[in-house]
């Protein structure tokens, strides 16, 4: 069976066979991708699809991990486009090689060398393999895990040796609090003479950084310069707890029409007006592991280079904007991945290169460590923003049922109208995109870069602050207004899912709202009102398994329980999910149990898959019941896990997912890949608001689901 | 006055002057990173190691507090004469078997709290002392589920009965 052509985005742009593979003496292979092991296993996703079409052992297969000398330039990994881009790039250079391999004769990999050139354009006619769910080996990556072998950045120069670089040096920084401060230089003599000899402080403008020998002589000093150093700076908004009025606080405002389609028609006169506002309130992405990076500057000027070692999303991004903000070429600089903790959108790793970077130049020929505090990981990576969503639709009942062709659902209820505004900072500030360095830290220093605000990508790229902001519902006229927040003195950025998070669970406890006003059923309403059939697929398949209306009829007779659904379709274009809720609301929210049904297409490595839904999930389900970033009129406060409490073991609900077959109906050939990554977060966060309604009959529009939240909610 | 501490690391008696927190000796003197930093506050398990057969976390522990005292971290499970052993072992062949991690960064401080829990049991283990054992621990991944099931797949293999349970991962 072989698959439908489907071009990756990546081979365009890196369209040679030698950008992907190289043939190796021993008859493996070497397999390049420019995307990033996150701890999401996309490396072994990526391997097993090399494997299979050059028809490999899966150790006869070694994958290179990214590096800006030899790795295709893959852009971000991020968006759950990392099977779409590098897998279908490298699926097709393997088919490729397969072929060159028949067609030469040849035994092995390695007398293939001997035949062909590499440097040819991948031969996008060649047909590939099916992979339906035969791929089933485990990740080879979990048993150095498990071993606690020396894999992450972390340990990089601690226990891994990094000859013929000697004399490591570790690096903090030292900063005042907020976006942008200013350091008061009369002190700062004063404060340095005072340090150990074996200590070297540094500045350029209000940005300050130690190197010494030792970890915790670079500790101690930075932290003494901390209580010595004074800073001039901005205040922050004094928000209502949560930031829920910050919409009001933001100097300014970017309003724009996003989407609008179809026709305005007349309301009749026993058409029903809905309005309701929810918010989710600005995030930590919480990484386990503060970010970490080395760098290296070659101390000889004939060579001058950079070598950075990093955990970034994008080495080739990061790459650009280190040459910007340190003025040089940036073919001058090598930028080396290595894995770091769990990455879930754009955290403290591109920022923490910088202060690396920035370090080392400063002591050329000595590679400096910089460890993020927990305190720095918190207050100095971006948060993602706070959201407002206003939902406002008017519904109509219909006499008649359509009289012919296929039944497209309820015809008895219309939506005649459905408005989404959405009110948030931009969801980027990623580097890579501006004129300018996008690492905060170089903003301090006396070149003077501005402040960048943070930006929405373009709808083609799945949107920031509006991903998922246009319904999955028939509807007879739509409307998206985005107004993106300007001026707060918030770095804000990509965690996963961006806005889709809050539009989702905008939309779904709004479909939920009409719902049970109108005296429906939750999944027969959104059945009626969805088109697609891979989406129809799934809501129903999810209902079924759960054996919906029973569920939730015996549900309905125990105290405080309550079944809920939500549905999505991650970005409007990639994986279709669904999600159950059940929870049992006692004097908190405790999400028992999950179901899951996704469509991701053509399925990969499916315990990868099913293990990226339930994690997803599972990070929503924290999202939704504990999270919320705080600050005072100073700084960020959510500093530690106790000012930021994350879901715990006794709260984690059990989880189900489902995979449907990566083929349509009636159908042979699989569909597109879509990726996994993100598909549960919005979906999740709804089901459990709407399974909390059904629990206690309380709509909770302000996330998270706390105690207090749900009192509010209660008395309003 | 420089004092010395003596303690045992995984089995092994060392001399040390160290005087920062155990985990900073842990890792950067002695080169055992499987025991991760994660918060330095003890909120997170990143950095839980056994000492004399309990699980805790090292990153605020001093060193002075380890004189006398046993302590192992996850390399230990290379040394077969440790008791600790044979339980690791089993727990890792299990968290393989479940592909109990995305990240893995967490993955440490569980086993080794997982493993003082095994020790520590005497014939039987309920759900609830397993997920008590693992609370102190975070996972931003979401593989807690997973987690949950190798640990009470190596508890049956350890011999152990679990109890009936009012909820299963």
């Amino acid at each position: 069976m072989s698959q439908l052509l489907q071009t990756s985005v990546s081979l365009k742009t890196n369209p040679l066979l030698s950008q992907w593979l190289r043939f190796e003496a021993n008859g493996s292979v070497t397999v390049f991708t420019g995307k990033a092991e996150l701890g999401q296993g996309i490396l072994h996703a990526l391997k097993l699809m090399a494997a299979h079409e050059l028809d490999l052992p899966l150790d006869s297969v070694h994958i290179e991990t990214a590096n800006t000398q030899n790795s295709p330039d893959e852009g971000m990994t991020s968006g759950s486009l990392s099977v779409q881009d590098s897998g279908l790039a490298i699926r097709q250079a393997s088919a490729h090689a397969a072929q060159l391999l028949k067609t030469h004769a040849c035994a092995s990999y390695a007398d293939l060398r001997s035949h062909v050139d590499v440097k040819l354009p991948v031969d996008l006619s060649v047909p590939t393999k099916s992979t339906a769910l035969t791929l089933t080996e485990g990740r080879d990556d979990i048993e150095a895990l498990v071993q606690g072998q020396p894999i992450f950045l972390h340990d990089l120069g601690i226990n891994v040796d990094l000859t013929p670089i000697k004399n490591l040096l570790h690096g903090r920084m030292v900063r005042g609090p907020g976006l942008r401060c200013t350091l008061r230089t009369d002190g700062w003599a004063d404060a340095v003479a005072g340090l150990p000899k074996e200590v070297q402080a540094f500045r350029d403008g209000s940005l300050v950084g130690v190197v010494a020998p030792t970890e915790e002589l670079a500790e101690k000093a930075a932290s003494k310069l901390q209580r010595l150093l004074k800073w001039d700076v901005a205040a922050l908004p004094e928000c209502i707890e949560g930031g829920v009025d910050l919409v009001e606080r933001a100097p300014a405002m970017d309003s724009q029409v996003f989407h609008e389609a179809g026709q305005l028609s007349e309301a009749s006169k026993d058409a029903k007006r809905y309005e309701a506002v929810y918010f989710r309130p600005a995030l930590h992405h919480g990484s386990m592991g503060p970010s970490v990076a080395l760098a290296v500057w070659a101390s000889d000027q004939a060579s001058s280079g950079l070598k950075v070692w990093s955990h970034t999303q994008g080495i080739f991004p990061l790459r650009k904007d280190l040459a910007l903000a340190l003025g040089v070429d940036a073919q001058q600089i090598e930028v080396q991945h290595v894995r770091g903790a769990g990455c879930y959108g754009h955290n403290g790793a591109d920022d923490v290169a910088y202060n690396a970077a920035w370090l080392a130049r400063l002591v050329p020929g000595q590679c400096v460590r910089v460890q993020w505090t927990r305190e720095e990981e918190m207050q100095q990576s971006p948060l993602a923003p706070a959201m407002r969503v206003k939902l406002q639709a008017t519904v109509q009942s219909v006499a008649a049922p359509t009289s012919s062709g296929p039944p497209k659902g309820r015809a008895d209820l219309e939506l005649l109208t459905w408005q989404h505004d959405v009110w948030s900072q931009g969801h980027s500030s990623r580097p890579g995109r501006a004129a300018t360095p996008a690492f905060k830290d170089s903003w301090l220093t006396d070149q003077q870069f501005p402040v960048l605000e943070p930006i929405n990508v373009a709808a083609a790229a799945g949107a920031g602050a509006e991903r998922n902001a246009i319904p999955p519902y028939s509807t007879q006229h739509v409307k998206v207004n985005a107004h993106r927040l300007l001026g707060l003195p918030f770095r804000t950025s990509a965690l996963r899912s961006l806005g889709a998070h809050a539009n989702v669970f905008a939309c779904e406890s709004f479909m939920d709202e009409i719902a049970d006003d109108q005296g429906l059923d939750p999944v027969a309403f959104r059945l009626g009102k969805l088109e697609d059939p891979r989406a129809r697929a799934v809501v129903q398949t999810l209902a079924d398994q759960v054996n919906w209306l029973e569920r939730r009829q015996t549900l309905s007779q125990k105290e405080g329980w309550g079944l809920g659904i939500a549905y999505a379709r991650y970005k409007s274009k990639g994986a279709y999910c669904a999600v159950v809720a059940e929870v049992e609301v006692t004097h908190q929210v405790n999400v028992r149990r999950l179901w899951v049904v996704a469509d991701i297409g053509e399925v990969i490595h499916a315990d990868g898959a099913v293990s990226q839904l339930e994690g997803g999930a599972i990070q929503s389900t924290s999202w939704a019941l504990k999270e919320q970033a705080h600050w005072d009129s100073n700084n960020i406060t959510s500093t530690h896990w106790d000012a930021y409490p994350i879901l715990r073991f006794s709260e984690v609900p059990q989880v189900q997912v489902r995979l449907m077959p990566g083929h349509s109906q009636n159908s042979e050939s699989l569909n597109p890949p879509l990726g996994a990554g993100e598909a549960t977060q919005g979906p999740t966060t709804a089901a459990i608001a709407n399974a909390v309604f059904h629990a206690v009959g309380v709509r909770v529009r302000q996330l998270p689901l706390t105690p207090d939240n749900l009192a509010k909610a209660a008395l309003a | 006055m420089f004092h010395s501490h003596s303690l045992k690391i995984n089995g092994e008696s060392i001399q040390t002057g160290f005087e920062g927190a155990a985990l900073q000796l842990i890792r950067n003197q002695l080169g055992l990173t499987a025991s991760r930093y994660g918060c330095g506050q003890e909120q997170c398990g990143a950095c839980h190691v056994l000492i004399d057969g309990q699980s805790k976390p090292s990153c605020q522990l001093t060193v002075d507090t380890l004189v006398g005292r046993s302590v192992v971290t996850l390399e230990s499970a290379q040394n077969p004469e440790l008791p600790t052993t044979p339980y690791l072992k089993a727990l890792q062949a299990a968290f393989i078997d479940e592909q109990a991690a995305q990240c893995g960064y967490c993955t440490s401080g569980l086993l080794i709290s997982a493993t003082a829990l095994l020790m520590s049991a005497h014939e039987t283990v309920s759900d609830l002392q397993i997920r008590e054992a693992l609370e102190p621990h975070l996972c931003r991944c979401g593989t807690h589920n997973r987690v949950f099931r190798a640990v009470k797949k190596t508890a049956l293999q350890c011999g152990l009965k679990l109890t009936p349970s009012e909820v299963s991962a």
